[in-house]
């Protein structure tokens, strides 16, 4: 595998999220909840790394907590999202006919024709605010692209040929599809996991942005964007800090997605980084 | 010539029946969202301190004193009307506020759109042409770059940078065409991304076509062998995407909306969402996600035009 700097890159970042999000508490310089009015909207300094907001809250230590929200969303999201999609794809793809149809058809079009996040929003707006209606509300549209793409492998490979020798000898179907189409599956999904974790913070910092994510005053980034906007004049560094967060880690995973492709599978390498 | 037209009707009635259900069941689950709501949808309305009374008139007359087969069956009724309800923060039919709002959304996307293929096209091209060289790393870089910039990141920083610092464009709002560039900009960057990587891959696929070396061996000058003949063939898979990228557009137009405080539909959902305006959420969902899976359809049906061999599939 040809060394990328860029990968390499990818993969401190993304050590450095998981170790805010294992051991925020620990590194944090100051509690992300305690206020001091008197030092509130202070620019970057030698007493708050990245300064404080309109309560005098340190931004380094919520954008650290903030971090540890979103790695434990996404790893519950995909998670759930891959399970339930990987069984519905594979149910699916294995025995097709009217169950596949149903399932690609019809659940998975018709959740499709809500773009983006607009599913996970509708939910959360009926359902309110919380961790747990959060995570589930992300997973409602989330297993969708997993159980496609499990589909598509599986009816790609229930068709090789020792595959059909297996069947052909009795081998049963829950043997078949874990020992004989699985392991072929594994490849393309750890790609999607990689890519999907992104598009989760992505889609719970927008959420969280738009106040209908976790409510405060658990610090998130996308909660700290939309209250830096009131201070766009007076305090920029309110929106730069968290802002750099995410694209930050969005650009490590899609790098992380990208190097694990030309390493899996080198049919669907791509030139362009 | 008759084989072709009736190939292509087929094809056409066949995405259309294919569509119909589709847009059956997301009428039928938007109608089933509310009944999501924990407890009393009318006491998340109208607050803890609305008095019994209030709260039973208001459940009598958004219908929710019915069974819940019989709304169903009034939802549909009123829906081939164009009857989506009545808002219960405006006061008016949710149809007319819907109308006067949808116009305002169907403008950013576009102009989004324009922003998109503007920087995508001539970025794209110059990648293929200087394959493997640094305006290539570059500029896949950039895309990456713009790929992972979420909106709600990218909208503050431009209005830091192109409003407060150098004061040329305005914070927020509309009603020119100034206001209008910042939201654009901010909504048609990740889709510029997203596009200049299917020019380039698509573009490069063209390069290598005969019809571009005997275009090189007539003599043509080589913007025009790209611009001319190779880009009208490149950008046929780009009109696919284009049509599949418009439902993130929709979506995204929603946090653009916000940040900008542009009055189109997508703001118009988050202050319905926040005001518990049920029968307004209900009724911009609606309209997002038929418009998305129209916007499909029409998209496969000019791809169809384009390529035939998508119809005789």
């Amino acid at each position: 595998m040809k060394r990328n700097p860029l990968t390499f890159a990818s993969l401190a970042i993304l050590a450095v999220l998981l170790l805010c999000a294992a051991a925020a508490p620990q590194l944090a310089p100051l509690d992300p909840s305690a206020q001091e009015l008197a030092n509130r909207l202070q620019p970057p300094s030698s007493a708050h790394w990245f300064g404080t907001d309109e309560l005098g809250r340190d931004v380094l230590s919520r954008v650290i907590f903030g971090a540890r929200i979103s790695v434990w969303i996404g790893i519950s999201v995909v998670a759930i999202s891959l399970l339930v999609g990987a069984a519905i794809g594979s149910l699916a793809g294995f025995y097709g006919g009217w169950l596949d149809r149903l399932l690609n058809l019809i659940v998975i079009n018709t959740l499709m024709a809500f773009p983006g996040i607009l599913l996970a929003l509708a939910f959360v707006a009926f359902l309110g605010p919380g961790i747990g209606k959060l995570i589930l509300a992300l997973s409602l549209g989330g297993w969708i692209g997993y159980a496609r793409l499990v589909r598509g492998e599986v009816l790609k490979t229930r068709e090789r040929d020792y595959v059909q020798a297996a069947r052909a000898l009795g081998v049963r179907a829950g043997r078949l599809m874990i020992v004989h189409i699985w392991p072929g599956v594994v490849a393309p999904v750890m790609v999607q996991t990689a890519i999907g974790l992104a598009a989760v913070i992505l889609s719970e910092a927008t959420l969280s942005f738009l106040g209908l994510g976790v409510p405060p005053p658990t610090p998130t980034w996308g909660g700290m964007l939309n209250d830096g906007r009131a201070h766009v004049f007076d305090a920029p560094h309110l929106i730069v800090f968290p802002a750099l967060s995410v694209m930050l880690v969005i650009l490590s995973f899609n790098f992380l997605g990208d190097a694990l492709r030309d390493r899996l599978d080198p049919r669907l390498r791509k030139e362009f980084l | 010539m008759k084989t072709l037209l009736i190939a292509a009707a087929e094809h056409f009635a066949a995405r259309f029946l294919y569509t119909a259900p589709v847009v059956f069941l997301v009428v039928s689950l938007v109608f089933f969202l509310i009944h999501l709501v924990p407890g009393d949808p009318v006491e998340q309305m109208l607050g803890e301190r609305a008095q019994a009374a209030d709260i039973e008139r208001m459940r009598q007359e958004l219908g929710l004193d019915q069974p819940v087969l019989t709304q169903y069956v009034r939802y549909l009724s009123r829906l081939v009307r164009g009857d989506l309800g009545r808002s219960f923060r405006f006061n008016s039919p949710v149809t007319q506020i819907i109308l006067t709002r949808y116009p305002a959304t169907i403008l950013l996307t576009l102009a989004s759109l324009l922003v998109a293929l503007l920087l995508s096209i001539p970025a794209g091209v110059q990648a293929a042409v200087h394959r493997g060289r640094w305006p290539d790393g570059a500029l896949g870089f950039l895309s990456l770059l713009g790929l992972s910039f979420p909106n709600f990141a990218l909208g503050p920083l431009l209005i830091l940078v192109f409003s407060v610092e150098a004061g040329w464009l305005p914070v927020s709002g509309s009603g020119s065409l100034l206001h209008l560039i910042l939201p654009a900009v901010t909504l048609g960057t990740a889709l510029a991304a997203i596009l200049t990587r299917m020019v380039r891959t698509s573009v490069l696929e063209e390069l290598e076509q005969d019809y571009v070396r005997t275009a090189r061996a007539k003599g043509l000058a080589e913007p025009r062998v790209r611009y001319k003949h190779v880009l009208r063939n490149g950008l046929i898979p780009v009109v696919t995407l284009v049509g599949l990228q418009l439902g993130a557009l929709l979506s995204g137009a929603m946090v653009t909306e916000t940040i900008f405080s542009w009055p189109g539909i997508g703001r118009l959902t988050l202050q319905a969402i926040n005001s518990r305006d049920y029968p307004l959420v209900q009724g911009c969902f609606l309209t997002i996600a038929v418009t998305y899976v129209l916007v499909n359809l029409v998209t496969d049906l000019l791809y169809s035009v384009v390529d035939p061999r998508i119809r005789e599939a």
